[in-house]
C-alpha cells in the first residue's frame, strides 16, 4: 500500500463545525469539569439531543431517566461520552444527504445500515463476553468507513469496484484495494486517528484489516468478525460478497444456538432503536 | 409483552438475502451451523409475531 496516497486522502477528510471542533478538543482532555463540558455541548445541539436520546435508550441500559447533558457528562462518564460524540460527529460528515449524487454510486446508507448492525451485534456478543462494549460498538461501526472516505474523492473507482464485486463475488476489500492500492479498513483506522478518536478505538480496527478468519486472533477481534458476518448475511449489499467459509473461531463466540437466539433478539431491538439517532 | 423489533416483510427479505448468501459458499460444517441458527431465529421471531397477533 501506497503510505503517500494514504496520507493525501487523510488529507482531504473534512474540518467539523467550529463549535464541534471545541467539543471534541474539549474531551481530548483527561478530565474536564461537568459544567464546562455541558456548555460545549449545548453549543452542539443536533449531537446533544442524540446523545441524550441514546443515554436513554436500552443502549446503556442505565436504570433511570436522563434528563440533562450535565447529567450524562456525569452518569456515562468522559470515556463514553467522548467515543459517543466522536462517532455521532464523524457520521455526520459522511451522511447520506452530503453524498454527491451521481447514478449508480456507492449508496452511503446501505454502509451505515450494515455498519450499525454490526456494531449493534458486536455490542451484544462483547457484553456477553464482558468486554469493553463501548470500544467493539465503535470499531465496528466505523470498519467500514474508509469506503466512504474514499468515494468522497474517489467516486468513479469505487463504483467500479462496487461493480467488479457484484459480478465477480470478490470482497469488496479487494476490489477497492486492486483499483485504489489501499486498504480501507487501514484507512478507516488512520482516518479515526487523525480525528483523535480513543487509540484502543484505532487499533482495534487495525487488528481487522487483514484477513484474520484463518489466524490466531482476540477475542474482540472475532467479535467484530461474527457480527460483521451476520450482518452479511442479513443485510444484503456490496459488503456482503466474496465470503468464502465461516470461520471457526468467530463461531466459537457464542457457546450455544439459544444464546445466539437471545443476543440476536437483543442486537435487532438495539438496532430498531439506534438506526435514527445514528443513521437519521 | 416481548418487544418485537422485525417485521414480516423483514423476516421475508432477511431469509431471501440469508439464501442468497450461503448459494456462494461452500457447505462446510461452520456454514451449516451458522445457515441453521440464523434461519431458527427468524423462524424464533416469526413465531413471536404470530403470538403477539393471537393476543389483540
Amino acid at each position: 500500500m501506497s503510505l503517500d496516497i494514504e496520507q493525501s486522502v487523510l488529507k482531504t477528510l473534512p474540518k467539523m463545525q467550529k463549535q464541534v471542533t471545541s467539543l471534541l478538543d474539549a474531551l481530548k482532555q483527561d478530565f474536564v469539569v461537568p459544567k464546562s463540558l455541558e456548555a460545549k455541548l449545548i453549543a452542539c445541539p443536533v449531537i446533544s439531543g442524540r446523545v441524550l436520546q441514546i443515554a436513554n435508550s436500552s443502549f446503556y441500559g442505565l436504570s433511570r431517566e436522563i434528563s440533562s447533558l450535565r447529567e450524562a457528562t456525569i452518569i456515562l462518564g468522559q470515556h463514553t461520552l467522548r467515543s459517543l460524540v466522536y462517532s455521532l460527529a464523524a457520521m455526520d460528515e459522511f451522511k447520506e444527504s452530503k453524498q454527491v449524487e451521481t447514478e449508480g454510486a456507492l449508496n452511503y446508507k446501505m454502509i451505515w445500515q450494515h455498519s450499525l448492525y454490526s456494531a449493534c451485534l458486536a455490542r451484544v456478543f462483547a457484553d456477553y463476553k464482558k468486554l469493553n462494549a463501548s470500544d467493539i460498538f465503535t470499531a465496528a461501526l466505523f470498519e467500514h468507513f474508509g469506503i466512504l472516505i474514499l468515494e468522497t474523492i474517489e467516486s468513479e473507482k469505487i463504483k467500479q469496484a462496487m461493480n467488479l464485486t457484484l459480478e465477480t463475488k470478490q470482497p469488496f476489500k479487494s476490489t477497492i484495494q486492486k483499483l485504489t492500492e489501499l486498504n480501507y479498513i487501514s484507512l478507516s483506522a488512520k482516518a479515526l486517528n487523525y480525528w483523535h478518536f480513543p487509540v484502543s478505538v484505532c487499533e482495534l480496527i487495525q487488528s481487522v484489516k487483514d484477513d484474520i478468519s484463518s489466524s490466531e486472533c482476540s477475542d474482540e477481534t472475532k467479535i467484530i468478525l461474527l457480527a460483521n458476518t451476520i450482518a452479511s448475511v442479513f443485510l444484503s449489499s456490496p459488503l456482503s460478497h466474496g465470503y468464502s467459509f465461516i470461520s471457526k473461531q468467530a463461531l466459537d463466540v457464542v457457546e450455544s444456538k439459544k444464546d445466539l437466539i437471545r443476543l440476536l433478539e437483543q442486537a435487532d431491538i438495539l438496532y430498531s432503536q439506534m438506526a435514527s439517532n445514528f443513521i437519521g | 409483552m416481548t418487544e418485537i423489533a422485525l417485521t414480516r416483510d423483514e423476516i421475508k427479505q432477511r431469509k431471501i438475502n440469508l439464501e442468497y448468501f450461503f448459494s456462494h459458499l461452500l457447505e462446510d460444517e461452520q456454514a451449516i451451523i451458522l445457515k441453521d441458527n440464523l434461519i431458527e431465529y427468524l423462524d424464533h421471531i416469526d413465531a413471536q409475531i404470530n403470538e403477539s397477533e393471537e393476543c389483540q
